[in-house]
């Protein structure tokens, strides 16, 4: 290729060359003809032949020169203008730029306008966004048609209680499975049957664990497995507050989160494995034992129900995880959900050294931790029958935890929870903790006793 | 040969249609007679040798802007009616064109003078002579304006910065001499440099002997006159992405023609080299002054010498 200087000096040579081009006299044409050249009306031998003259007169070139830039569009319109073919590209680009923004505009008002039997997304707790847009497995919940996350807070709670909808057993039980599946994968819950279950210290009332457990879930209504048909039983009684909530566990939703790898946890044993499987036993109501289970708040039948999600199950659904609820709530049933759920306050938030990571306790008995700076939450559960009421973070990956009977968890990997014998049976209201062994806690009534091996020995500190 | 010893190409029969479409006004008083005249005109330039057959004449005629040539008739004449008219419709666009070619000032005084030849103070023989009757309606009446102008223009620089003698002695001298001449007090001490660059000038001469007019054409409208891409596009009736791939298509093939050519005088790579950069070093320092000559462009807009 011709270097830029060897190309530099042809383009010299060339002006040289044709600047000097002679006018040959007598044979330059009359303005007539220059005129009708420079309107191409010349048929083709005349222009041929002034084409041979030209190329070799400089004169005729220089008329030709100045005819030309004193050309002005004078021929066209004003308005020949807009039929540019470039501006009516343009111009029909953009047309098509905001068709496809109206569409979509009134898509997603039409989405929003949806009817109440939308697919619903239950609500865990309504905080404030302030990061990113959460990913689908951490999004939060909103008991509103999903497609309109903004009319969510324009929901109102039901004045009344809904009719409570007559279902069939199978479907109920289809609708509640259903709903449990959607329920975990949407609020990112992540429940593990408590293997510290083994380590948990006896009943007191030499029941056994079961039973126990079976009398708790009776009285306690904190368990999170209750959450869809419970927080429709709260709305139904117009509760405000939760925890002093009598719920009968009338709709035992298995929430059971697919979680990420097991090994996630480094010790992977079986503490550290997700529960995949969860049997629940709903006790016998005490009203008409024949009557379904329905998720209107309507106690569930006698009958034994194991609800069983297996692995399948969950990674199917997590494929679905975009996929809304299916309606099996009115909409009355769910502007209540939607009240209790956002009524269900933060009761302690738990920072860590590092700002982004942060830890919180529910009313509801949920622990929630963020690594987004508050944006988002994922769930967690430590105990379906602790009440939690403080926590300390050492680091981000620690999190100790206390509440009431003398309840301490600790988690050394942000996801497994063990829980801790306590000092005293009594109901413990805070705790500061230096490692994922040593912490101090406080009673109730203001005692306070520090470990350093994880609560195999307490020492009191005052 | 005057239009009345012409041939007569054209009917009274076709005057009278071809008036009637011009449409003309009654009162510029215009004759099918009077019009016959000015059409046997256009058709006897048209047709200057060989007496052409009727359908070629009807044919041309009907290529004819018949109505402003009616008019440019009608003003020879010296009709009053058909001068007002002239007046309001050409006169703006007379006076715009003449500062669009020649500047402000002398654009002006450009159109003055055309103005008048255009209204017939000149006389010649007793008769009052108009330059309307230089208009055969080959062209629109406007176009035919610009094109006055424009050479009354490029002339009257022409004349002013004595571009005529660069001419003559450019035939006179060979290219060698030429080269001789115009080169720099280094350039005349260095034969080998003189011979060089009259080789490199011969060769792009004979070179572009050889091109198609239209190609020349282009490269001249593009390198000496300095027009747009569009503005080529527009004399040569060709879009200016088709002016731009001929122009480089030329250009390429040029500077291979050349290279072939210097190479058949056993000229080295080396040597071919040494061409080149002679001529860069030497002729953009001259071309400047050729083209400030012979380009209207770069004229000022103040009267020319």
């Amino acid at each position: 290729m011709a270097s830029r200087e060897e190309n530099e000096a042809v383009t010299g040579l060339l002006r040289r060359s044709l600047a000097r081009d002679a006018a040959v006299p007598g044979d330059c044409p009359e303005p007539e003809f220059l005129a009708a050249y420079f309107e191409h009306s010349l048929d083709a031998a005349e222009t041929a032949l002034y084409d041979r003259h030209f190329s070799g007169c400089s004169r005729c070139r220089a008329q030709l020169a100045a005819m030309v830039r004193a050309d002005v569009p004078k021929t066209q319109s004003r308005s020949a203008w807009l039929l540019d073919w470039r501006l009516l590209t343009a111009a029909a680009a953009v047309m098509l730029l905001v068709t496809v923004w109206l569409v979509r505009k009134s898509e997603r008002a039409n989405l929003a306008s949806q009817p109440a039997n939308a697919p619903l997304v239950a609500v865990a707790n309504e905080e404030p966004k302030n990061g990113s847009p959460a990913s689908p497995a951490a999004d939060r919940i909103t008991a509103v048609p999903q497609a309109a996350p903004e009319t969510a807070k324009k929901v109102q709670p039901a004045p009344t209680a809904p009719a409570p909808r007559p279902l069939t057993r199978d479907q109920e039980r289809k609708d509640e499975k259903k709903a449990a599946r959607q329920f975990a994968d949407s609020n990112s819950l992540e429940v593990q049957a408590p293997p510290n279950r083994v380590q948990s210290a006896a009943p007191s009332n030499g029941q056994t664990i079961e039973q126990d457990r079976r009398l708790k879930q009776q009285d306690s209504p904190t368990s999170h497995s209750m959450a869809v048909g419970a927080l429709s039983q709260r709305a139904q009684a117009g509760h405000a507050g939760a925890q002093q909530q009598q719920i009968p566990a009338a709709s035992q939703m298995v929430m059971v989160q697919p979680s990420p790898a097991p090994t996630q946890s480094a010790s992977g044993a079986s503490q550290s494995a997700p529960v995949r499987e969860r049997r629940v036993s709903p006790p016998s109501p005490p009203a008409s034992t024949a009557a379904p289970a329905s998720v209107g708040g309507q106690a569930i039948g006698a009958a034994t129900e194991t609800v069983t999600v297996t692995n399948a199950e969950i990674s199917d659904d997590k494929q679905e995880k975009s996929q809304p609820l299916t309606s099996a709530y009115s909409a009355s049933d769910q502007g209540a959900m939607l009240q209790v759920l956002t009524e269900s306050s933060v009761v302690k938030v738990i920072d860590t050294p590092i700002p982004s990571i942060k830890w919180r306790i529910t009313a509801a008995g949920f622990v929630e931790r963020s690594e987004d700076g508050g944006a988002t939450w994922k769930g967690q559960e430590p105990d379906p029958d602790a009440h939690l009421v403080a926590g300390s973070a050492p680091t981000d990956k620690v999190c100790w935890l206390v509440g009431g009977e003398g309840i301490v968890f600790v988690t050394k990997d942000a996801t497994n929870w063990k829980k801790i014998p306590p000092p005293v049976s009594a109901d413990l209201t805070a705790v500061s903790a230096k490692s994922a062994s040593a912490a101090t806690v406080t009673t109730a009534d203001g005692r306070r006793f520090s470990t350093h091996n994880e609560g195999k020995k307490w020492k009191p500190e005052n | 040969m005057s239009p009345d010893r012409a041939p007569q190409f054209v009917s009274i029969e076709t005057a009278r249609q071809l008036l009637a479409r011009a449409g003309v006004p009654a009162d510029w008083n215009l004759t099918p007679e009077q019009f016959r005249t000015a059409l046997q005109r256009s058709a006897s330039r048209r047709f200057v040798g060989s007496p052409p057959d009727s359908k070629s004449v009807e044919s041309y005629l009907g290529t004819l802007n018949v109505s402003d040539l009616a008019l440019a008739c009608a003003c020879s004449i010296g009709n009053a009616a058909a001068w007002d008219f002239f007046v309001a419709k050409f006169r703006p666009e007379l006076y715009r064109a003449a500062r669009a070619i020649a500047g402000e000032s002398s654009g002006r005084e450009l159109a003055d003078s055309l103005y008048a030849e255009l209204y017939g103070l000149r006389e010649s023989g007793g008769e009052r002579k108009s330059l309307f009757d230089y208009f055969h309606g080959r062209s629109k009446l406007t176009t035919w304006l610009r094109a006055i102008l424009s050479q009354r223009h490029v002339d009257e620089i022409r004349r002013a910065r004595r571009t005529e003698p660069l001419e003559d002695n450019d035939r006179e001298d060979s290219s060698e001499t030429a080269v001789a001449r115009n080169g720099t007090a280094e350039g005349l001490l260095d034969p080998e440099r003189r011979k060089y660059l009259a080789i490199l000038q011969a060769t792009l001469t004979l070179v572009l002997d050889a091109l198609a007019p239209r190609d020349r054409l282009r490269l001249a409208y593009y390198y000496v006159e300095e027009l747009a891409l569009a503005e080529i596009g527009k004399l040569l009736g060709e879009h200016e992405a088709t002016v731009s791939r001929k122009l480089e298509r030329t250009r390429r093939d040029l500077r291979s023609q050349i290279d072939a050519a210097l190479r058949e005088r056993k000229l080295s790579d080396a040597q071919l080299q040494l061409c080149y950069e002679y001529a860069r070093e030497e002729w953009p320092f001259d071309l400047t002054l050729r083209l400030r000559s012979i380009s209207p462009r770069s004229v000022d807009s103040g009267p020319a010498g």
